[in-house]
């Protein structure tokens, strides 16, 4: 492992003057960036300190909307008696992260802004993600990898969080140099075609401080499903966030975003349509689950995620119209 | 038994020292002046070193030695821990121009810090030039593949040109003819994977010259006096200037029944003068290490109409990656261990082991027959299926029991004949009625999978067999000798590798002297100061050392009433010992306590009470075990639960219940990723993908289905007590178990291991489109 220098942030402003120095980097619960460290991953001189920053770790709500601090940890958030009632799908995904060592230290957007988990960027290959100029899942071990939205990179974005923000309309609030900027959380992410080394639009001197929830309407109701293989400390093989807003039996809107299965989170505007404005039966929910795998694209070694996540969209889907 | 110490579940001999962070492991330590030293990898899996410079990773100040092939002896030898001569091929060097896998050595530093030996190896040139690699076992024979094993002087290499580390063919009775006599005849192909041992303490060393300039290694080992012959051999120094010291060992499960990082840390500290640590990194530890050989299985098995066996024959493929550490012997034991289970009297083993280009193989627990097993497991079931028999039927039809003799083992020795195996204790008719009965066969078999839904629930079993110690080979010597306070200081050679060895072993040594155990005081493992000992390995401890610290104790204890006699004045005839003291069995009752005896030996009759003894078997007394397992099949995400996990084991006497109970549960919870989601994954270049438990799927916590272990015990008449052994058996018949589960659930067979979600969801696929997500909709 390289040596590096800590400082700390006073707040954010101070934060992203710290980032201006070179080859810093910010650090959060700190959870993930030790281990890329010592993979030489990454080789920062200095780390510059989130956690110093005070307040940025919670839960307000102004005018119905809530707004949630950057550095609240996903155990914090997971347990909020306003999110786990009102915005289950965030309490949920939150929940289902790694594990309760990982959730406790980990934050909100260390989980939105992390860095993919596949097996050849994490294993020291030069991959598009460390730099290089080629995707090795293409010819390779792609069994985890993207059916949508993939090239040149096939990478899956790793978070729970992110399909549940985006599921939820989520506004990201980030802090640069010239103050504040706020963007929509769908487009917060980007794709490998925009940026085949990134994930998301962040630059380098700038940091996600917070998030904004809508208020939420009544007769909302929402839910995480994370098909796993091992029961803790996995990454979603196929997951959904979904966000349904129901009068009696029929869905008046729903949104829908897959997790597990693109570069970003993947949302399904066309699905999202299909069911506005009925009642949600499990022949709708089957078209629904096809039309959802429109346009895959599966790799050699992940063909099975296309009738996994059939079933996942729909199974997902009609556990929670026929919520009580 | 009318026992007192044998039998009860006292605690672990260490176990306070482990559970408050006392000093136990070889890492406890820490040296003055020591450095760290550190492998450099192979980046290729098959090339070779035209030119290697160390110049610069010399010169960077802290480094005190970077060594290559060029700086040490080449001795032509094997690293698996066995008894010389071992049956092992010779074909690994210390340091060799030529690497054969990802991950081979290329070099190896020492500096003052872990970062300075990281950034050394970085320092180090190599000019590769790369050979066509092959990664693939049903490649590596074939004509213009490239010869992994070109060098000359490699021996015992069954026929290097084809890549063929080990060859095997035995045979009793006539197969072809007993296909004849048979109504059925079926034949399947499995396979196994990669498995990796993921024990908590990754190999470490610490070697150093101690005032006398002779070599210290204290080091993770299984086996303490193989090391200290192989290292001497290696480095060409004379074995009385090695001493191998074993701590307490962190957990091994076969991976440290090896020379793995003790010859080239022992070469760094002769080149250094100063001490030397290496510890594999978790990382080092999955593809550096040893693993599973993977095999390809062909089981063809012909039966009568009404289920009896009359011939089997098992037809193996297996890789032993680069090196063939364990070739034959591992291979050996699918066939030994596992066709005796059914008395059909035509039974045949072929057997080709070839080297690849991919991280070595090696001991794992279970040694060859959780592969094995799978196979005949998984086949019986199936057969018994199309016969319209339940599988415990057909195993109480066909299984071996008490008087068989098994001929299978006298043409199926360690690398030789071996000697055939007499069946003198056997449980398993027991243990398949009470697994039964644990996990309500004769319901669910009925009920199931009647379940609506997608999930569906299903069950299986299987039944398997090990042995206890390798027939004439292993063998084991203790030392006793008594103390003032009617204490005893036991020296054993054994290793305990987290089994509980030392508590096992004292506990058979307190009970033969009538001593409590708190009574005998352990020292294991130091080749200086114990006796030999083979080592802990194909599940021979309790039995081996443990007969032979019953043989030392009954020695000891003819002394103490000798002395006793005396002090009483009555025949050692009339003379018995227990809870700590000797005592007349005639009347008038007189007694002298173990003190007592003592101060009257050491300070009156100037007698140390001491003495030693030899052990060894002509014979390896199997363990049995029958596995149930109730799972819940996902049939749209592939998910497999086990809920329910029930193995019935035949341990013989169980020396402390406790122990062989948690020895169950440990074996079954590899089983079960061995079963479900534990694989070593390589790309097409031989590259590890996922040496890290974050993408290498061990068991979590909240994985675990329910668990019921039930010790059958019988008394086996060559063990110490009557014991057998215990930690092997339980982990081969998780998989059948398993996949003949999900067969009941949801009609698929999987011959492939590990059967993962996308595995699952393939085979569901493939196998019964009518299980479509169009199938029942009701939200579980």
């Amino acid at each position: 492992m390289k040596s590096f220098a800590n400082v700390n942030a006073r707040d954010a402003k101070d934060a992203v003057a710290k980032l201006g120095q070179p080859n810093a980097v910010a650090v959060g619960g700190g959870s993930d960036l030790l281990g890329m460290v010592k993979e030489h991953l990454v080789e920062p001189d200095v780390l510059v300190h989130l956690k110093s920053i005070r307040k940025l770790d919670q839960v307000s709500a102004k005018a119905g909307e809530v707004q949630i601090g950057g550095l609240i940890t996903l155990d914090t958030l997971s347990r909020e008696p306003a999110i786990r009632s009102r915005y289950t799908v965030l309490a949920e995904a939150a929940e289902s992260v790694g594990t309760p060592q990982i959730r406790n230290a980990g934050t909100l957007a260390g989980n939105v802004c992390q860095r993919p988990w596949c097996w050849y960027y994490r294993n020291g290959f030069p991959c598009f993600k460390a730099g290089g100029k080629q995707c090795f899942s293409i010819t390779g071990e792609n069994q985890f990898h993207a059916i949508f939205g993939g090239g040149p990179s096939f990478i899956v974005h790793p978070s729970d969080t992110a399909p549940a923000l985006v599921a939820l309309d989520a506004k990201f609030r980030v802090t640069n140099s010239d103050g504040e900027r706020t963007i929509p959380a769908a487009e917060f992410f980007a794709l490998p075609r925009v940026d085949a080394a990134r994930e998301n639009v962040l630059a380098q001197d700038e940091i996600l401080t917070a998030v904004d929830l809508p208020a939420a309407r009544p007769h909302t109701r929402s839910t995480y499903h994370k098909v796993l293989d091992r029961e803790a400390w996995t990454h979603a093989v196929v997951s959904a966030a979904i966000v349904l807003e129901m009068d009696q039996q029929v869905c008046k809107s729903a949104r829908i975003v897959l997790g597990g299965v693109a570069p970003i989170p993947w949302r399904l505007p066309k699905v999202e349509a299909m069911l506005a404005g009925k009642p949600i039966t499990p022949e709708l929910a089957a078209q629904a689950a096809e039309a959802a795998l429109e346009g895959a694209n599966p790799l050699a070694k992940n063909a099975y995620k296309v009738p996994l996540t059939k079933a996942v969209v729909r199974r997902t889907l009609l556990s929670l119209a026929t919520k009580a | 038994m009318n026992t007192t110490v044998v039998g009860k579940n006292l605690r672990k001999v260490d176990g306070f020292k482990l559970v408050t962070g006392g000093a136990a492991f070889t890492d406890d330590v820490l040296l003055p002046g020591m450095l760290y030293g550190k492998i450099l990898p192979s980046p290729y899996a098959h090339a070779r070193i035209k030119r290697i410079d160390t110049s610069k990773a010399k010169a960077l100040p802290g480094v005190h030695a970077v060594l290559t092939y060029k700086d040490v002896p080449r001795v032509p030898h094997t690293t698996a821990g066995q008894a010389w001569p071992e049956p092992s091929p010779y074909d690994t060097y210390l340091l060799d121009s030529k690497v054969r896998f990802v991950g081979d050595r290329v070099a190896a530093v020492a500096a003052e810090s872990r970062a300075l030996a990281e950034q050394a190896l970085r320092l180090i040139d190599v000019d590769y030039e790369v050979l066509p690699a092959v990664l693939d076992m049903e490649a590596a024979m074939d004509a213009g593949a490239p010869v992994i094993h070109d060098e000359p002087d490699s021996t015992k290499i069954f026929d290097r040109e084809h890549n063929i580390a080990a060859h095997i063919r035995r045979e009793i009775g006539n197969v072809d003819d007993g296909f004849r006599e048979a109504d059925f005849i079926f034949e399947r192909e499995y396979r196994t994977q990669r498995q990796q041992h993921c024990m908590l303490e990754p190999h470490v060393t610490i070697c150093w010259l101690d005032g006398d300039g002779r070599l210290m290694i204290r080091t993770s080992t299984q086996v303490p006096y193989h090391c200290r012959r192989q290292v001497a051999m290696i480095l060409q120094i004379p074995v009385s200037r090695v001493r191998v010291i074993k701590p307490r060992i962190g957990g091994g499960f076969g991976g440290k029944q090896e020379m793995l990082l003790e010859d080239i840390c022992s070469a760094l500290a002769l080149a250094t003068r100063r001490p030397v640590k290496i510890e594999y990194t978790r990382e080092e530890e999955f593809y550096m290490a040893r693993s599973r050989h993977p095999q390809i299985l062909r089981m063809k098995m012909g039966v009568k109409r009404d289920g009896t066996v009359v011939a089997s024959h098992l037809q193996v493929l297996a890789t032993t990656g680069a090196y063939g550490s364990h070739a034959s012997t591992v291979q050996g034991n699918t066939g030994s261990k596992v066709l005796p289970l059914y008395r059909a009297p035509h039974l045949r083993f072929e057997c080709d082991v070839v080297y690849t280009n991919t991280p070595v193989a090696g001991a794992f627990r279970g040694y060859g027959c959780p592969q094995g097993f799978f196979a005949q497991e998984s086949l019986a079931d199936e057969i018994a299926y199309k016969l319209g028999m339940d599988p415990v039927e057909f195993h109480r039809k066909n299984a071996i029991r008490l008087g068989d003799v098994d001929k299978l083992s006298a043409q199926l020795g360690e690398g030789k004949e071996g000697l055939p195996r007499v069946i003198r204790s056997c449980g398993l008719p027991e243990c398949v009625k009470r697994g039964a009965a644990a996990i309500d066969w004769d319901r669910k078999r009925q009920s199931l999978p009647a379940r609506a839904g997608f999930v569906k629930h299903g069950v299986g079993m299987s039944c398997t067999m090990q042995g206890s110690g390798i027939a004439g080979i292993d063998w084991a010597a203790s030392f006793l000798k008594m103390n003032e306070d009617g204490s005893f200081f036991l020296q054993v050679g054994a290793s305990d590798v987290g089994a509980g060895a030392d508590t096992v072993l004292a506990q058979i040594a307190a009970e033969t002297l009538g001593v409590s155990l708190g009574k005998i005081i352990v020292t294991s493992g130091d080749t200086d100061f114990t006796p030999f000992d083979t080592g802990a390995y194909a599940s021979s401890t309790t039995i081996i050392s443990g007969g032979a610290v019953k043989k030392a104790a009954e020695k000891v204890r003819a002394q103490v009433l000798g002395v006793a006699a005396k002090m009483l004045a009555v025949p050692v005839e009339n003379l018995a010992c227990a809870k700590d003291e000797v005592f007349t069995t005639t009347k008038p009752r007189k007694s002298v306590s173990m003190a007592e005896v003592a101060l009257q030996a050491l300070y009156q009759e100037k007698l140390q009470i001491m003495d030693g003894a030899s052990h060894y078997n002509t014979d390896s007394p199997p363990p049995f075990c029958a596995t149930f397992a109730e799972v819940a099949v996902d049939t749209q995400t592939g998910r497999v639960r086990v809920v329910h996990l029930a193995t019935a084991v035949d341990p013989g006497v169980a020396i402390n219940p406790m122990q062989a109970e948690g020895q169950v549960e440990g074996a079954v919870t590899q089983g079960l990723g061995f079963a479900l989601s534990e694989e070593l994954m390589l790309n097409h270049t031989g590259w590890p993908m996922n040496p890290n438990f974050l993408d290498y799927k061990i068991f979590s916590a909240k994985d675990m289905p329910k668990l019921t272990t039930i010790l059958v015990e019988t008394e086996e008449p060559l063990g110490p007590y009557g014991a057998k052994s215990v930690s092997e058996v339980p982990i081969n018949g998780v998989a059948p178990a398993i996949a003949n589960a999900i067969f009941h659930a949801v009609g698929v067979r999987i011959r492939k291991l590990p059967i993962r979600p996308e595995d699952m969801l393939r085979a569901l696929y493939e196998q019964q489109p009518e299980l479509k997500p169009e199938e029942a909709l009701v939200t579980q």
